[in-house]
């Protein structure tokens, strides 16, 4: 059994190693996850307008539903 | 600037077109892709295809730039090129429903509305089904009628202007807006 202690030793010291490999080397992870350029101002761009439209809809909207005033439709 | 001048702006800007002067058109372009857009996107529902066909609206403009005469407003003339391109696209593409591309616009619109979340969920999914019920509305309208609509309501424009667009009389324009808004209202009665 005596003999056995330098392998262990050395076995753990191989694990230590590899542990710190690991750790120091961690994966890629996913390459693809790259974010390019934003066009940030288009997108701001089309997000103002639908803003926009929205508002100009719902002022439509308004002006057009207006509340029956034939009670037969109650 | 008031809007006289800018109407004059526009016919001398096309004039110097017409004499070469390319510049005059980045102005011009500048001044009414937005509210060309607008329309064209209201007309056919789908930004892509709207932005497709203000490209050829504007498109047509330059190649008729040696033959401009200042006869009519420059932007009578552009919504006129515009409504016609549009009703082409509608009756050419009236098998597809853009209903999946509405719903979607509708709700990245009401998302941004209010972008801090004061609005709850019941008040979303409300506010998003009264959008897509005036724009299936609209939408739902015959071509000449939608167009006057459009012109009239969102682009704010006269009578006059709206008949010079479509080719028909003031008196036209008049009746084709009132069976739109009797027709819209009919529709939307119950969104009250």
């Amino acid at each position: 059994m005596s003999g056995w202690r330098p392998v262990l030793s050395v076995a753990a010291a191989c694990a230590a190693l590899l542990l710190a490999v690991v750790l120091h080397f961690p994966g890629t992870g996913d390459a693809d996850a790259r974010v390019g350029p934003s066009s940030g101002s288009a997108v701001e761009k089309l997000e103002a307008e639908q803003v926009d439209r929205a508002a100009e809809d719902l002022d439509m909207l308004r002006q057009f539903s207006t509340p029956a005033r034939d009670k037969r439709a109650l | 600037m008031t809007a006289a001048a800018l109407l004059e702006c526009d016919a001398e800007l096309m004039l110097r077109l017409r004499e070469g002067d390319d510049t005059s058109f980045a102005l011009l372009l500048d001044r009414h892709r937005t509210p060309v857009i607008h329309f064209l996107y209201r007309m056919v529902q789908n930004q892509a295809v709207a932005e497709e066909l203000a490209q050829e609206v504007f498109l047509r403009v330059y190649r008729s730039r040696a033959s401009y005469e200042p006869t009519a407003r420059f932007t009578t003339w552009l919504f006129r090129i515009a409504t016609h391109l549009a009703l082409n696209q509608i009756r050419d593409r009236r098998h597809e429903r853009s209903s999946e591309r509405l719903s979607e616009d509708v709700r990245e619109g009401i998302a941004r509305q209010l972008p801090d979340g004061t609005l709850t969920v019941e008040q979303r999914l409300l506010r998003e089904a009264q959008l897509a019920e005036i724009r299936r509305a609209i939408d739902d309208l015959p071509g000449k009628q939608k167009a006057a609509v459009l012109m009239h309501k969102y682009q704010e424009m006269e009578y006059t202007q709206i008949a010079a667009v479509l080719g028909c009389s003031e008196s036209a324009v008049k009746s084709l807006l009132f069976r739109a808004y009797e027709s819209l209202r009919a529709r939307l009665a119950h969104m009250a």
